[in-house]
């Protein structure tokens, strides 16, 4: 498998554990949204709805106990319909709550209330009876003042009438007996209308009963006061509206007070009572649900928090969890699969680097690592490849430069070592040509010498060219005095035109005016510029030889044209002359001699000497060779070096 | 000019052969030698008879260099100060820079041809 295909997979799975914390996250999220949408939307309502039942209940409590403080039917009567509106509200609530539980025991509250609303009703059906009592108690109390009335209106009647008799009998002196009499009646009449005054004041009911037996001596006392009237007709009249007042005092209960009147009121007293205790019992049971159901919405918060604990618990586990894991599998991934095995590689590489070739590490495996471990195995057969073939180029390379060398040394030797012997013959050849010997050996002997002279001079060539291409030339810069080096070339031109012993003309003139010093090697300047007017002469059969010697560039180089009127040199051939030995592979060099060193040489040390010699020609016409070398003079210098 | 002698070194035959030829031919009185060692004896034993010497560089025993060496820093006089012309086949230049430095008075390169002999030894005889 590829390195990036298990880094992907890493990162994958990765991914997986995030959506699975995600996934926790939001399960658990919505479980803690759900119970606080319950606890919000319906404990919390369920609880505040009881709470007003339970308000409302222990209104109804109070009112209950309030039936002690009232003082008559009618506030009783008040009192329990307010009972009844507190009840009517009581029910609508409790029918509006959404409770299902039951445990709570709604139905029992149910039927208290309803039992609490029967008691109210008869409650408030027993006062009202006793008003309507009261209420008739009233009207007869009424009958019986207009029956007093009457019988007040009798008895002033009748103490008319007795003064009427008291006057009749005075006037006509008739019976003292009547006079008294109708007095007396008179008196009766009088504490009879007292008594009946004072019956009249009983307008209550209830000070009636407790007035009973005052009421019956009253009545009493007036019966025997009527009974003791002398006049009959008197008598029967106010008997009559006596026995009118008995009746209705009868009517009422007082002197026979009726039964129902009695049960009536302890059946109230009884239905007060348990009324009070109903709703006494109605608070209770109330506040007891409504203690349940907060227990009930503390318990769904308590589990709320709790599954908010569980939540985080778990989210925390599976974070640690899933991260850890992660890293474990990037650690795997990165450190296992590719940081270990890169640094094998990388450890292959620098010993490869460092030319340590141990045993190549066999990689396994598809992916990129392993193709670029075996790279570099490939790579380091191919270095360890490269290595040998560099160590054999080294060897090659030291084996060529000691032949270089070796045939450079070769060659001073032997220059050196041929010269003493060819020094010698040269001499004795020019001895013989001074001896006084036949015109016939000395041409010999003078043939023999300009035989050595040549060889000498291509021995010398050949040891310059070998110490140039061995590097070993070394220069001897000085101040070389440029007029010493004009004088040196009208001399040498002359000398090499009378040695060739052609007719040529020579001139050597200086165009520009020149620096005082040249600052280079004038051994080898000479040596340059000898090569050129010897070529110059050698092939130029008439005509001129001209040195021109001019400073350019504002005197920091020095030009010495070597022109001469001879056979020229084919534009082909204006490169490969400079080249060594060239000059005998052109045919020119059978006709006029040289070693064909010459102008190797001398472009060779134009070089070293920092300036250049190249070649104009025009074939049939002449050449020009054109030596520029700097002047490096300042004329700080000048006593510095001989 | 004939009461003094030129006192030749050179250990080659052939070119002690030729040089005397030549010296003879130049009509010098001269007196030879094979190296270094004995040159300075030669001019040891008659320190007044030569005017100038022509050394060879590369001779056995001792070569040019250490015998113009010993003479200039000998205390014969007038040996001390004698010209001594070095003849060599070595044409660098560090080495005939080498030569003067060491006590030659001049250096005569190969080949050596009657002209430069006689400019040669004219020049320091006449000084």
């Amino acid at each position: 498998m590829r390195a990036v295909s298990k880094l992907r997979l890493g990162f994958l799975a990765l991914a997986c554990l995030t959506l699975l914390i995600a996934v926790v996250a939001i399960a658990g999220v919505s479980r803690v949204q759900t119970l606080n949408a319950n606890l919000s939307e319906r404990a919390l309502p369920v609880l505040f709805e009881l709470d007003a039942i339970s308000a409302i209940s222990v209104d109804i409590a109070q009112k209950a106990q309030s039936f002690g403080n009232a003082r008559n039917f009618e506030q009783i009567s008040t009192i329990a319909n307010q009972i009844s509106q507190s009840d009517q509200q009581f029910l609508a609530s409790f029918e509006k709550l959404e409770i299902q539980d039951p445990s709570l025991q709604l139905g029992d509250l149910a039927n208290a209330i309803n039992r609490i609303q029967d008691l109210t009703f008869n409650v408030e059906d027993l006062a009202k009876s006793e008003l309507k009592q009261n209420a008739n108690f009233d009207l007869s109390v009424s009958d019986l003042n207009d029956s007093l009335t009457q019988l007040a209106t009798l008895s002033e009647d009748a103490r008319t009438l007795a003064s009427l008799a008291i006057s009749r009998s005075q006037m006509q002196q008739l019976d003292i007996d009547q006079y008294r009499k109708s007095l007396a009646i008179h008196s009766t009449v009088e504490s009879l209308l007292a008594e009946a005054r004072s019956l009249m004041l009983i307008n209550n009911l209830q000070d009636l009963k407790e007035n009973r037996e005052l009421t019956a001596l009253y009545l009493r006392t007036l019966f025997s006061t009527i009974a003791r009237l002398p006049d009959n007709d008197y008598r029967n009249q106010i008997s009559d509206l006596a026995v009118g007042i008995y009746d209705i005092l009868s009517d009422q209960g007082i002197y026979t007070p009726k039964r129902s009147a009695i049960l009536i009121n302890t059946d109230l007293r009884f239905q007060l009572a348990r009324l009070l205790e109903e709703t006494s019992n109605l608070q209770s049971a109330t506040a007891a649900i409504v203690e349940k159901q907060r227990n009930l919405t503390f318990l769904q918060k308590e589990q709320m928090s709790r599954t908010v604990r569980g939540v985080s618990l778990t989210l925390i586990v599976v974070c640690t969890i899933s991260l850890t894991a992660a890293g474990l599998l990037i650690f795997e991934v990165v450190e296992r699969q590719i940081s270990r095995r890169l640094k094998t590689v990388y450890e292959n590489a620098e010993r490869i680097e460092q030319g340590i070739y141990t045993e190549p590490v066999h990689f396994e495996g598809k992916d990129e690592i392993a193709a670029l471990g075996r790279s570099v195995d490939r790579l380091r057969e191919l270095s360890q490849k490269q290595t040998k073939i560099e160590e054999t180029l080294r060897i090659a390379q030291k084996a060529a430069e000691t032949a270089a060398q070796t045939k450079s040394e070769f060659l001073a030797v032997m220059s050196h070592e041929v010269r003493t012997p060819l020094n010698s013959i040269m001499g004795m050849f020019e001895l013989l040509e001074r001896a006084d010997i036949p015109e016939k050996q000395k041409k010999r002997a003078g043939m023999g010498r300009k035989a050595s002279d040549n060889l000498f001079e291509l021995l010398s060539n050949v040891l310059d060219a070998s110490r140039i291409e061995a590097g070993s030339m070394d220069l001897a810069k000085s101040n070389v005095d440029t007029a010493e080096i004009t004088e040196y070339l009208s001399s040498l031109l002359e000398g090499v035109i009378a040695k060739s012993g052609k007719n040529l003309m020579a001139e050597v003139c200086v165009a520009t005016k020149l620096p005082p010093f040249i600052h280079t090697d004038g051994v080898r300047l000479k040596q340059i510029l000898t090569n050129l007017i010897d070529n110059a002469v050698r092939f130029t059969t008439d005509g001129s030889v001209v040195v021109r010697i001019e400073s350019m560039i504002s005197s920091k180089i020095v030009s010495f044209q070597v022109i001469d009127t001879g056979i020229g040199i084919q534009r082909s051939d204006q490169e490969i002359i400079f080249e060594p030995f060239r000059q005998t592979d052109s045919g020119i060099k059978r006709r006029t001699g040289g070693s064909g060193l010459g102008l190797a040489i001398s472009k060779n040390l134009a070089n070293l000497l920092g300036g250049e010699l190249r070649c104009e020609s025009s074939p049939g016409i002449g050449s020009t060779f054109i030596l520029s070398i700097p002047a490096e003079f300042s004329p700080g210098e000048t006593t510095d070096e001989k | 000019m004939k009461s003094k002698k030129v006192l030749l070194a050179e250990d080659n035959e052939m070119m002690r052969f030729m040089l005397s030829e030549m010296l003879e031919e130049l009509e010098y009185d001269f007196d030879v030698c094979r190296d270094g060692q004995e040159c300075l004896t030669m001019l040891n034993d008659a320190p007044n008879d030569y005017a100038i010497v022509l050394m060879d560089i590369h001779m056995p025993f001792k070569s040019g260099l250490d015998a113009v060496s010993e003479i200039r820093n000998s205390n014969l006089h007038p040996p001390k100060g004698i010209p001594v012309i070095a003849v060599t086949a070595d044409q660098h230049w560090q080495h005939l820079e080498r030569c003067i430095k060491i006590g030659f008075n001049d250096v005569m390169p190969k080949p050596v041809s009657m002209n430069r002999l006689s400019e040669g030894i004219k020049t320091h005889l006449v000084a």
